[in-house]
């Protein structure tokens, strides 16, 4: 019998726990029905960045202002036009909705309290299935409080969750104080997922240049621990659903975030280097895997390695830390698993 | 009364918001400078903006003026309040249904921006030329004065027109009401609306045809009954101004300004006063009361209402103590007794005691100045004569009177300020921009007005801005300043900077020179004047800053925060903040980082400001520099040097060509002389034994860079230079091909190159076939007189010469143009020792068309597809020999990119601001069904060769030909240094088509139709994703773009179907 990879993230049921997250890979209606046909259990749009909306709207008013008053006659060449701001994204989003089957998850990354909520609600008229409010936050401000960038961060959270009716996500970074507080009052407000974690802008530096330069920040593998980690210590300790993020790049992967505690994983990273096959590269593996193990269902081992179910509770403390670093000749010695 | 609303706007916008406001319909069509009307109306539409009645306006362009008053004239019978906009040659294309719609008494406002017939010359510029020409057409006549009254007179001329039943034409100063920025205050339309009247609306409806009551409009009346007819509209007329002063006072009543159909200001007991219409009652007023204050008896009397004209209320207006009145028109009537309004004020005041005398001023925006205004007045205390002209100096008929008395009139607290720019620098928006911050944010009344070059790249701007306490009136340019910024340091030495600079001013500098360097950098004059009247210098390294902000070239925000702090508009504290306020607002939506940026630039801008030190004692100074080439002639050191260097307002009439004709060869004057050089590449092209490969015949014309049009010309001249001439429609190619005093069209080493005539827009086909009507009737002639000539006793080595000639009267190759020229020589030689022959007379005065001539016409799509379409397609049915090049832009370029029946689906354009929404007429097709028109697609960023060979065969087709060239423009919204791989896309994506269509071998085993373009090897969507005439569709409504893009993709599938079907004909 073919082993079972269904799961139910966010509310959703995804016949696996992949998902392609948001980036140009899913940027357009072509690229979502590409992630549909080579298998994702569900998509995640490419963000709604307000930002970049600011920045295009700047920039059609230069492209217009840039060409005008050229002589007596020509005051300007375009008729007096505004920028659509978020049309362009919810119009393609709505059509990439209708086009496939798999559940489509929107995302948003807005500045304003008002436009979180407004995009939020244009974004959940897509009839998207789910809503990730993706806070990408780039610390910044040495004015700002980490308690006030989260209650920030909470009011918007609150203020969407009043406003729409579909599950909503939320995408964090590990750039917290204490992620685990900060996830439970979340977690209080309803939300019915968290995406663990974002991958923050790092940009590098060129030493013949002696500049900066800005490359592709894919993941790199192993990066997948902390997400399990975090899954790990979040399984039956929040209600939402964890989605782990960064570094997944095999069905083994996969198979330790589900082991962790994790519904799903999201993958870009490995689409990236190996393109959209890749999937079912990892959906093989997962399946093998399962054959191995003897299991038809692959919720059944869902948080098996949670904090919560594992005995060893220390593999989750910082004890086990310092016992590591002590032992880190020994482990480099042995063999690869 | 309603709250004062306070608004900084100019005099289109005003009057298209009135007309908005009354109107259910309206009718447009571009033309400069009243195509802002019919631009916002259309963008008021498209925003769902309503009128009085709760709806938008259904806004729609026709193909031509003519079209417009035709549509006007249809909706209004239908019983639909309909306006228009118009100037010019607009207004007299819509002369014959003008007097069509008030001789059925139907009531509406044509707004209209009153502009310079094209006459020896077109000009934009304004004059009241137009509207004088429709004074017999029925129409009522309102005069608006500035910004204000273009939207007080305006909503007033509404309101009487529905009542009288009288249409009305409302017109204001084209180029300085219509374009100039003044603070006003805005009547709301609740206002508007409360003064309707509503039983005069329905009276309207009532009139309006509905087969609920059958009526019929008299189609045609015989003399029995037709003058009777004319005569019944009489008392309409006679109430008309009753019904003005009503409307007058009821507006007075709802928004607290007065106003009066005949206006009288100055000294109530003046004995000399000026009679006149439109803006310059406002440097009259201003300079009566400077006078006045000075003890002069003088005043004037403002016309507001000039048709109907009231003799009751004009002759009451002017004060008994009036001896001498000067009437001024701004029209000239060649040949009349006197101007318009002189001849209805002579007749107004028929037997009274006063002297009256006519003069002209102020036409094509020629400056009128408080010391004209007091020319005048001295003109008149001293009997001067009549039919005086005031602005110029007339050294032939000796008309024009002195202007010696430098006066300043305007009040002593108008701060002025005048920028000197660069092309689309940014520094004409920015002072735009300026005015806005400083109209909105103080108490300020604000006036800009700006200055143009005629080229279109690289060219001058001029902002000329005045601040003050109370309304400004100065309806002329800044004479004097007490700021000047000089945003281009590359104009020291050419023009006249520091011109008018008030004693104490400010000027200040954009240049990269060290503070203590820049003294040396100006010119000796320049140094005079900063020394003789103490001005305050500064520089500003506005490009450092620029980009160190962020701000790549433009340097408008910096030049911008300078002109604040420097100016003494406000405190500077006061200054900075206000404009930093206003970047907030401006930018808010678009996020901190961007409002920051700005701010960072700001803060950078004031702390980058340097003081110049001026130094005591002899310093280096700039030379003057060379305009036009030291060893030039007289043309170049008479004219067009004082030209170029803006001195032109001082040539006398005496060195103006009284016929508009001008020599070529000129333009390369402005380049050290310094002729171009033919592209390798044409050369190579060019058939041998044809023209000379070596001379250019068009060169450094001044159209935008990367202008598409320029290469076909280019192709087409050096083809055929030395024997064609051209008929070039109105548009870009006749303002850089045309515009005084210099020309691109220049001539060989032996003194033969392109003629050039340029008629109206709308007429140019029919121009072209007339001069190709010419040509063959003075062939024919000419090859009559040489046969006959064979028979004469002329030496028998002539005989041989012209037998030859005739044997090959169609062949023009360099051989046959020699033996030309001596013929030619022979034939004068004949005249010489016969004076007395007819024959050889007459052939001497044909002798010029012994080689055949090649007829060209030029024009764009807005004059192909549109206006001139008509006539196209009657010379291109007929079989005479024409050429047509289409420069085919798919905008009208000239007017500001409004779309054409060339335009294509899903591109934004004026007019199209939802996208174009059908499809690009298959002009090509159309005119390939005739069988008998050559035709030709051609698109040089795909193969110059398949140009040049379409060009030749278009030439020698003996009979009409018309070649359609792909011509990217910079209203297609990208970088035109691409525009030659985006051409390639244009026709790799199956958009344009190139082919040609050769009639000459219907019939034979050859197909007609030569595809020339590659296989469709790219997607359309690939070709439109740089141009921003598609983006900003994309970007403003993207499912809207998105349906048109793949009807666009289908238009192009069937154009080019259909164009293959030629195959088989």
């Amino acid at each position: 019998m073919e082993p079972n990879l269904k799961t139910r993230y966010m509310g959703l049921e995804l016949a696996n726990p992949i998902i392609v997250g948001a980036s140009k890979l899913t940027a357009s209606v072509e690229g979502i029905q590409k992630a549909e046909a080579a298998g994702a259990g569900a998509v995640v749009c490419a963000s709604l960045f307000e930002e970049q909306i600011q920045l295009e709207q700047w920039k059609m008013e230069n492209d217009i202002e840039s060409i005008s008053n050229v002589d007596a006659e020509i005051g300007g060449f375009f008729p007096s036009l505004e920028h659509s701001g978020p049309k362009e994204y919810l119009h393609w989003v709505k059509k990439a909705k209708a086009s496939v089957k798999i559940p489509v998850i929107g995302s948003l990354n807005a500045v304003d309290e008002g436009s979180w909520v407004d995009y939020a609600q244009m974004i959940e008229d897509t009839g998207v299935d789910g809503l990730e409010l993706n806070f990408f936050h780039t610390p910044g401000d040495f004015d700002k409080s980490g308690a006030e960038v989260e209650s920030d961060q909470l009011r918007v959270i609150e203020a969407v969750k009043a406003k729409i009716r579909i599950p909503l996500a939320v995408k964090l970074s590990c750039c917290y104080s204490n992620p685990l507080h900060f996830i439970s009052r979340i977690d209080q407000l309803g939300v019915r997922a968290f995406v663990l974690f974002n991958r923050l802008f790092e940009s590098d530096i060129d030493t013949d240049e002696i500049r900066h330069t800005t490359p592709l920040n894919l993941s790199s593998k192993g990066d997948h621990k902390l997400a399990c980690r975090y899954a790990g210590l979040l399984f039956k300790r929040v209600k939402a659903d964890v989605c782990a993020n960064n570094g997944f790049m095999s069905g083994r992967d996969v198979v330790r975030a589900i082991l962790s505690g994790a519904s799903a994983v999201q993958v870009v990273s490995t689409l990236y280097r190996h393109r959209h096959d890749q999937i079912e590269v990892m959906l093989a593996e997962i399946r093998q895997w399962m054959t191995q193990q003897n299991l038809s269902d692959l919720n059944a081992i869902r948080g098996k390695l949670a904090e919560v179910n594992v005995n060893d509770r220390f593999i989750y403390k910082r004890a086990q830390y310092v016992d590591l670093i002590l032992r880190s000749q020994e482990l480099l010695e042995s063999p690869a698993p | 009364m309603a709250n004062k609303k306070m608004v900084n706007i100019d005099g289109n916008t005003a009057a298209s918001n009135i007309a908005y406001a009354f109107s259910e319909v309206a009718a447009i069509y571009p033309i400069t400078p009243s195509s802002d009307m019919g631009e916002y109306a259309d963008a008021w539409a498209a925003a769902k903006k309503k009128n009085i009645f709760g709806e938008p306006v259904q806004v729609v362009q026709m193909q031509s003026e003519a079209g417009a008053a035709g549509a006007c004239h249809g909706s209004l019978v239908a019983g639909s309040l309909t306006t228009t906009f118009t100037a010019s040659q607009g207004l007299l294309l819509m002369i014959p249904n003008m007097f069509k719609i008030a001789g059925e008494m139907i009531p509406t406002v044509f707004h209209v921006t009153a502009r310079a017939l094209a006459c020896q010359s077109l000009s934009i510029f304004g004059d009241h030329s137009d509207v004088m020409a429709c004074r017999s057409t029925g129409f009522g006549f309102m005069a608006s004065a500035n910004v204000q009254e273009a939207q007080d007179i305006a909503a007033i001329t509404h309101l009487a027109s529905l009542e009288s039943k009288i249409p009305f034409i409302h017109f204001f100063d084209g180029f300085r009401t219509s374009h100039s920025i003044q603070k006003i205050e805005e009547v709301d339309y609740d206002t508007l609306k409360s003064m309707m009247p509503w039983e005069a609306l329905e009276d309207f409806r009532r009139r309006g045809l509905s087969p609920d009551r059958p009526t019929l409009k008299v189609g045609a009346q015989n003399p029995d009954v037709y003058f009777q007819g004319r005569e019944t509209v009489n008392r309409y007329y006679d109430a008309a101004p009753g019904i003005i002063k009503r409307y007058m006072k009821l507006y007075a009543e709802k928004t607290g300004r007065s106003y009066a159909p005949y206006t009288y200001i100055g000294d109530p007991n003046a004995e000399r006063i000026i009679i006149a219409m439109g803006s310059a009652t406002e440097t009259i007023d201003e300079t009566i009361r400077f006078l006045n204050a000075r003890g002069e008896k003088v005043g004037a009397l403002k016309v507001v209402l000039y048709r109907p004209f009231s003799v009751a209320d004009f002759v009451e207006a002017i004060p008994a103590s009036v001896k001498k009145i000067a009437v001024l028109d701004r029209v000239k009537e060649p040949g009349a007794i006197g101007d318009p309004l002189y001849l209805d004020t002579v007749a107004a005041l028929k037997g009274k005691p006063i002297s009256i005398i006519g003069g002209r001023y102020g036409l094509s925006s020629k400056e009128f100045t408080p010391p004209m205004v007091k020319a005048v007045y001295d003109h008149l205390a001293r009997d001067g004569h009549h039919g005086f002209t005031v602005g110029i100096e007339d050294d032939v008929t000796h008309l024009s009177i002195p202007v010696k008395d430098q006066i300043d009139t305007e009040d002593k607290g108008v701060v002025r300020c005048k920028f000197w720019g660069y092309g689309s620098d940014g520094t004409v928006g920015a002072n735009k921009n300026s005015i806005k911050i400083i109209g909105e944010g103080t108490d300020l009344y604000v006036q800009g007005y700006f200055q143009y070059d005629s080229n279109k790249s690289g060219g001058y701007t001029i902002s000329h801005l005045r601040f003050g306490k109370k309304p400004i009136q100065s309806e002329y340019l800044l004479n004097n300043a007490n700021f000047i910024a000089l945003h281009y340091r590359d104009y020291i030495g050419k023009y006249d900077i520091l011109e008018g600079i008030t004693e104490g001013g400010t000027f200040l500098l954009n240049s990269s020179w060290k503070p203590e360097e820049v003294f040396s950098k100006l010119t000796a004059e320049m140094q005079k004047t900063i020394r003789d009247k103490k001005i305050k210098v500064y520089n500003v390294d506005a490009s450092k800053i620029a980009k160190k902000a962020g701000l790549g070239q433009r340097i408008n925000t910096v030049m911008q925060t300078a002109f604040f702090k420097l100016s003494g508009v406000l405190p500077e504290e006061e200054a900075i903040s206000m404009i930093k306020a206003y970047v907030e607002k401006a930018y808010k939506k678009k996020g901190k980082e961007i409002v920051q940026m700005n701010w960072d630039a700001i803060d950078a801008s004031v702390d980058a400001i340097q003081i110049v030190p001026i130094p005591e004692g002899e310093v280096a100074c700039a030379p003057m520099e060379d305009v036009v080439p030291a060893d030039s002639n007289a043309y170049a050191k008479e004219i067009v040097d004082p030209v170029l260097r803006l001195k032109g307002d001082l040539l006398p009439v005496s060195k103006m060509s009284f016929d508009g004709t001008l020599p070529t060869g000129t333009k390369r004057l402005e380049k050290g002389g310094r002729a171009a050089r033919v592209a390798p590449w044409l050369k190579e092209l060019i058939p041998a034994n044809s023209i000379q490969t070596d001379d250019i015949y068009f060169e450094y014309p001044g159209s935008c860079q990367g202008c598409g049009e320029i290469g076909y010309i280019s192709m087409v001249t050096q083809l055929f230079g030395d024997r064609m001439i051209i008929a070039n429609a109105t548009g870009c190619s006749s303002i850089y091909g045309g515009t005084f005093p210099t020309t691109p069209y220049t001539m060989d080493s032996n003194g033969k190159g392109p003629c050039w005539a340029n008629s109206l827009f709308e007429d140019n086909a029919e121009f072209g076939f007339g001069m190709r009507l010419s040509v063959d009737a003075g062939r024919k002639l000419l090859a009559d007189l040489l046969k006959e000539m064979l028979n004469d006793p002329i030496p028998d080595s002539l005989k041989g010469l012209i037998r030859e000639r005739l044997d090959n009267w169609s062949v023009t190759t360099l051989d046959a143009k020699a033996a030309a020229e001596i013929i030619k020589k022979e034939i004068d030689a004949l005249v010489a020792k016969n004076p007395g022959n007819e024959r050889f007379r007459l052939a001497a005065s044909l002798k010029d068309l012994l080689i055949e001539r090649s007829i060209w016409i030029f024009g764009g799509d807005g004059w192909a597809y549109d206006i001139g379409f008509g006539g196209l397609d009657h010379v291109l049915a007929n079989n005479r020999n024409v050429n047509v090049l289409i420069v085919d832009t798919e905008v009208y370029s000239n007017t500001g990119g409004q779309a054409s029946k060339s335009t294509p689906r899903g591109a934004v354009a004026k007019f199209a601001a939802n996208g174009k929404q059908m499809g690009k007429k298959n002009l090509g097709l159309m005119m390939a069904t005739y069988n008998s028109c050559y035709v030709a697609s051609i698109n040089q960023a795909v193969n110059k060769e398949q140009c040049v060979k379409a060009i030749i065969e278009a030439e020698s087709y003996q009979g009409p030909s018309v070649v359609i060239a792909y011509a990217p423009c910079i209203a297609h919204g990208y970088d035109l240094r691409l525009s030659m791989q985006q051409g390639k896309k244009a026709s790799d994506s199956g958009y344009w088509p190139m082919y040609r269509y050769n009639p000459a071998k219907l019939g034979t085993s050859e197909s007609p139709l030569s595809w020339d373009a590659p296989e469709a090897t790219i997607e359309f969507g690939e070709f439109k994703e740089i141009e921003n005439r598609y983006q900003m569709l994309s970007r403003s409504n993207p499912a809207e773009a998105e349906r048109l893009a793949a009807l666009a993709a289908r238009d192009n599938a069937i154009r080019t179907h259909n164009i293959l079907n030629l195959k088989n004909s």
